[in-house]
Formats: structure tokens, sequence, C-alpha cells
């Protein structure tokens, strides 16, 4: 492809690339601690340790990463001393995010006139430019994602006890503080590396959407690695080679001869999009799917409501419920029950007197068991009705002395 | 000509006082533009900053003050810059309703939909940024604010967010504090804590819109949280507290433009106001901590 030959493209494409993959990994991490909000004072703190390193005249990636791990790990230690002092977390939060955001923006005040060479590369921090990537950035980008890959896939067990159920892990003898410590310190890291694709402002982001992509479309903790990891690498090609097509695009379009197109917005826009698309069409957990779940459950109460009125001989008006019983076969055209229709209605009934002579058993009132029945009669399982039946020792008569169907029989 | 120029910080007090009673400050200078309206804009934070501590609602607060740049440019693009501040209410309905609607209708844990929102609705205002205004320094602006560009118009904007505010605050004050402290209380006494959440969100999207141009989005932040954590060290009446914030916001804005324009004498380098007041607010907690407590701040 013309892309990879292309050395302007190659590195922030690659680059972007890659640290989106590790900012997934470590945001995936943040959601399942439930301490997405620690992603976000941590990229807006470490704006002036980014400043502070530019000013002492480091432009490397590494010397940015210290400064900026510096100063978001002061700022958090700042915050917990807020903490201790009764300031609720969030407001802690805000006020060591707003303070520390600002004194950035006062060491970049002075930067720009003392060094006013370096104030681009500053501005770029704020939004991101993915443009200024090297092949040296690359590399270490790439060094991360195999680090944090390494540590994921060499301590998997340990981690996932560590995340789910930290007593447990504490009995267990591992160094629960210590492995805070380090997680911390790997999302800082990846953090400030980050900070040059997308900027300080939109890294929340990128650590959380992939996340939220990710948990719509399984339960389970390697599977939502993986995803977070493509959504991330999706996200962040896609962005870069977004933001340089989309700018020559509409520079045609508008007949504009300079244009950029920010990279990192774009980049969170593609992630969100991806997590707000997940989100609705995933199997099982997803808007959609639930949606259609809850709609013919809610059929199913209609439909057995109908039978059981049918069964009881009661009068049943005709209705679309009624249609689609007959269409399925249990009712007949001129309105009767059919053998199977007698069979699930009976199951039905049974279910519904088991259980209000359960709640009868439990101390409830007999008056006051029916609506709770009315309920449960459409969601207990064959397994619970086994127990029940078990339970409660074969019962032939509920509360109201009316006959409990016995199972498999009609009446 | 500026009559701050080369003045130094005890200097500017006394030329702002000396201006004042002389009333020569009828024609303020830039300097007097950047204290009033940061001054406004403090007091109008400290009003309604203690609530949203105590509610809980900093985040809120938080995540507001990125989508309103999205409210914001809207305004700029369908109202032809119209009223701001109907951006900037959409943007606050907008946000919490996406915030709710992902939180209950998608089942994703609050946080990560806080995050998700403000995140996403602030890139999208960024790319339209970029397409439609691409020669505007909105971008930078927009989260640093920039008090030098200040004219009387803002000074004016900020003191009716104040005094808005400050009506609505002594007005629904009890209410306010029920709700604040006992909502389910309320409830029974047929006051809808969800109301004034409401009424104290549309008050918020006023300040952080008039506070857009004067210190950006992010740093109204901490206008709004540290002047009422400093204040908290003398008191823990709300009333006295809904004094002391503003109070103490606007003395950190005035020193802050003072040291502004020191530093700019002495060393000929003119640093962002917004930085040093950002600055100076944790400094402020941190001198009244010491001077209130006896125990070493750390």
């Amino acid at each position: 492809m013309m892309l990879w030959a292309d050395p302007l493209v190659r590195a922030p494409l690659l680059g972007a690339t890659l640290i989106s993959i590790a900012a997934a990994w470590m945001g995936a991490l943040l959601y399942l601690q439930r301490r997405t909000l620690t992603g976000e004072i941590v990229s807006h703190a470490s704006y002036p340790g980014l400043a502070l390193a530019l000013l002492a005249g480091w432009v490397d990636d590494g010397a940015l990463v210290l400064g900026g791990f510096l100063s978001s790990w002061i700022t958090l230690r700042w915050m917990r001393s807020l903490e201790r002092r009764a300031v609720p977390t969030d407001s802690a939060l805000t006020f060591a995010l707003a303070s520390s955001f600002g004194i950035g923006v006062l060491i970049v005040s002075w930067l720009q006139t003392t060094l006013p060479r370096t104030t681009l590369l500053l501005a770029s921090f704020l939004y991101g430019q993915a443009a200024t990537l090297s092949d040296g950035s690359v590399q270490l980008y790439g060094a991360v994602c195999v680090l944090i890959a390494l540590g994921w896939g060499l301590f998997f067990p340990w981690l996932r006890v560590h995340l789910f159920d930290r007593e447990f892990a504490r009995s267990l003898g591992m160094p629960v503080e210590w492995i805070d410590r380090l997680l911390l310190a790997s999302v800082l890291i990846t953090v400030s590396l980050g900070i040059r694709s997308v900027g300080v402002i939109l890294m929340t982001g990128l650590l959380v959407a992939p996340a939220i992509a990710a948990r719509a479309w399984t339960e389970r903790l390697a599977p939502f690695l993986c995803i977070a990891g493509a959504v991330g690498a999706l996200s962040g090609a896609s962005g870069v080679l977004l933001s340089i097509h989309g700018a020559v695009a509409w520079k045609a379009y508008m007949g504009i001869a300079r244009f950029t197109l920010p990279t990192g917005p774009l980049i969170v826009l593609i992630a969100a999009l991806l997590a707000f698309i997940s989100l609705m069409v995933a199997p099982r957990r997803g808007w959609i799917a639930r949606f259609f779940r809850s709609r013919s459950f809610r059929k199913k109460i209609a439909e057995e409501h109908l039978l059981k009125s049918l069964w009881k001989q009661e009068p049943v008006p005709p209705s679309r419920t009624l249609q689609r019983l007959v269409r399925e076969g249990w009712v007949t055209q001129e309105g009767a029950l059919t053998e199977d229709g007698e069979r699930r209605a009976a199951s039905v009934v049974r279910l519904h007197r088991l259980w209000e002579v359960y709640l009868t058993e439990l101390g409830v009132r007999p008056d006051e068991v029916h609506g709770s029945a009315e309920e449960m009669e459409h969601v207990l399982t064959r397994d619970m009705e086994e127990r029940l039946t078990h339970l409660l020792s074969n019962p032939v008569s509920d509360p109201h002395h009316q006959p409990i169907p016995r199972r498999g029989a009609k009446r | 000509m500026n009559p701050y120029w080369n003045a130094t910080f005890p200097e500017v007090f006394y030329l702002f006082v000396r201006r004042l009673c002389t009333g020569e400050i009828g024609t303020p200078a830039p300097d007097e533009i950047q204290i009033f309206t940061l001054s406004c804009v403090a007091a109008a934070c400290g009003c309604i900053g203690p609530f949203l501590v105590l509610r809980r609602m900093t985040m809120l607060a938080n995540s507001l003050s990125h989508t309103l740049l999205l409210g914001i440019v809207a305004a700029l693009l369908l109202l032809s810059g119209g009223s701001l501040v109907l951006g900037a209410l959409i943007a606050a309905v907008l946000t919490v309703a996406l915030t709710e609607g992902l939180h209950r209708l998608l089942q994703i844990p609050e946080d990560a939909s806080i995050g998700l929102v403000f995140t996403s609705l602030f890139a999208l205002a960024l790319c339209l940024i970029a397409l439609f205004f691409p020669n505007a320094h909105l971008s930078t602006e927009a989260v640093m604010g920039n008090p030098d560009l200040l004219q009387p118009i803002d000074a004016w904007r900020a003191a009716l967010v104040a005094i808005s505010n400050a009506l609505f605050v002594a007005v629904f004050f009890e209410r306010l504090r029920l709700t604040t402290f006992d909502p389910l209380f309320a409830r029974t006494l047929g006051i809808s804590p969800r109301l004034y959440q409401g009424l104290l969100l549309v008050a918020t999207a006023a300040t952080l819109v008039c506070a857009f141009r004067a210190v950006g989005l992010i740093l109204v932040l901490g206008f709004l949280v540290g002047p009422y954590l400093a204040a908290r060290f003398f008191s823990a009446s709300l009333k006295r507290l809904l004094i002391l914030a503003p109070l103490i916001g606007g003395i950190v804005s005035f020193i802050g433009v003072a040291l502004s324009r020191h530093l700019l004498t002495v060393t000929g380098i003119p640093l962002s106001t917004v930085g040093i007041i950002a600055a100076l607010l944790p400094v402020a907690y941190a001198a009244l901590f010491a001077l209130h407590s006896r125990r070493p701040i750390w």
C-alpha cells in the first residue's frame, strides 16, 4: 500500500494505532476498577510536567513521559491528601485537575515568551498532533504495547483475582498495594505517552471508549481485553487515515490551500462511535437485543394470561394475542384450547399456585400472595418448579383451596 | 496609555483605589476590566460552588464545562452567534440526558458514561471548530480563556451572572439547603430535589458561559471548588460560606491580576493571568489551612 511507503504517514499511523491499543488496555483496567476519572485527572495533571520537561530542553518521548509521570503523580498525592481532609472525592478531583492544569497553562505562557520554538509542540499536547510522531516514538509505543501484553499474559490469573476480589487476593498473600502501585504507574506512563496523539483533554475518551465497547460484547476478561485492544487499534488507525484523507477532501471541497483536520478528536470520535454501535448491536447485552428480548417476554406474559383465562373458561375477547395463539397451535380456530394449549395453561396455573403455597409457608397472608404469583408464574423455570414441588412436599391445593394441576397434566 | 504600565504589585492596589476614589475608573484600563470581570466570575462561582460540592455535582460541572464548547460552537453555527447562553443551556440538557441515558438505558457505570459523553461531545466540537472556524484560536482560548481581550461588556455580563446567582441563592436558600442535606425529607414536604438540581445546573451553565471568555472552561472549575474548600476552614455555616467563598475568590482574582502585572513589569514576560490565579487558589487553600490549623500541611 502506498501508505506504507509514505514516511510522513507511516509513523503517525503506526504510532497512533499502537498507543491507542496500549491506552485501551489501560482504560480497560480503569473501567473494571470503576476509576475512569482517575484517567481524567492523570491526563490533565501531566500538562505541567510536560511543559516543564520542554522547559528543561528535553524533547524526546522518554523525558516527556518522566515529566508527565512526575506531575500527575504529585497531583494524585495532593488529591489523596485532600480526600483525607474530608473533601468529597469528586470535588478533590476537580480542584486538583483545574489547579494542576492551570499551573501547566502558567508554565506554557512563560515558555511562549522565552522558548517560542517549543510553543507549537506544547499546543499539540492539548489536542494531540499525531503528525509529529517519529519512528522513534513508534518503537517506544510498540515496546510499551509488548510490555503490557506480556504483563497481562504472564500474570493473567493473579491480575484477575486482584481486580475482582481484592480481599481474596490479599488472603492468598498477593502484595495488593504493590500491584496497585504498579498498575497506576503503568497508567501514568501510558497516558503521558498517549498525550502526543490525542492530547491532554481527550485522553479519557481513548481510555474509556474501547472498554465500554468491549464490555457490550462479552463478560469474560480475556475477550474483553482483546476486543478493547482491537477497538483502540481501529480508532487510532482510522483516526489518522481519516484526518489525512479528510483534510485532502475538505481542501478540495472548500477550495482552500491549507487545512489540517485534528487527529486527536477524530480518534476519540471514532472510538466513541464504535462504543455506541457496540452498545446498540451487541448480541445479548446490546440495546437492540435487550429491546427485542423484553418485547418477546411481554408477549409471552400476554399469551400465558390469555391461556390461563381460557383454561378457567373465562370469556376472552378477540385480540392480536389470541390470533397469534391460534396461529401457533395453542388455541383452535373456534377459540378452545388445543391439547398443547391445555397443558401449557395448566403448567402456568401450576406454577402460580405452587408459588402461592410457597409464600404462605413463608408466612405471607393468603390474600396477599396473588399479585406476586401473577408475576412469578412466567419466570419460574423447570428446575425451580421441581425444587418447589420437593420443598413443599408436592402439594395438591393452593391457599384458596383450588387444586394444583399435576406436572404434565391438562387439568 | 495604560495607567498600570510598569506598576509593581503594591502600586496596582494603590492605583486601583485611587482611580476608584477619583472616578477615573469610569474609563477603565484593561487591568481594571480584568479585575472586575474575574472578580465577578469568582463571585458567581462562589455562590453556587458550595452547592455543587455538597451535592456531589462537581463531576457533572466538569463534564458540562467540556460539553459547553459544543453548545457554543452550535450556537455560533446555527444561531449565527445569537445567544451563547441558549447554546449553553442546550448543551447542559444534552449532557445530562446523554449521561443519564447511557447509565440507565445502556447500563454503563456512571463514571464511564460521564467520561464517554463529555470527551465525545468535546471532540465533536473540536472537529466542528477545525472545519468551520479554522483560523480562530477558539480551541485554545476555550480552555484557557483570554483575559487580555476582555471588554467592559464582559465585565457587565459577569456582574449580571454574579448578581443573578446571588439572588437565586438568596431567594431559594432554605429550599436549596434542604434539598442538599436531606432530599428525602424535602420530598415528603413536597419540595422536589430534582427541580433544584435542574435550577443549579442552569445557573452553572450560565456561569460557565460567562466565564468562557475570561478564564476558559477548565479553570472555572477551580473557581467553583477552590474558594469553597478554603472557606471551609473558617466556618461550617452554609450562610457564612456563601459569603466567604465569593469573597475569597474575588480577593484571589484581584491578587492574581496584580501579580501578573507585577511580573510583567519586573521580568518583562507576559504570564497567563488565568494560570496565575489557578495556581494561587491551591496556595490560598494551603495558606488558610496553615493559618487555621496547627498541623503540618502534608
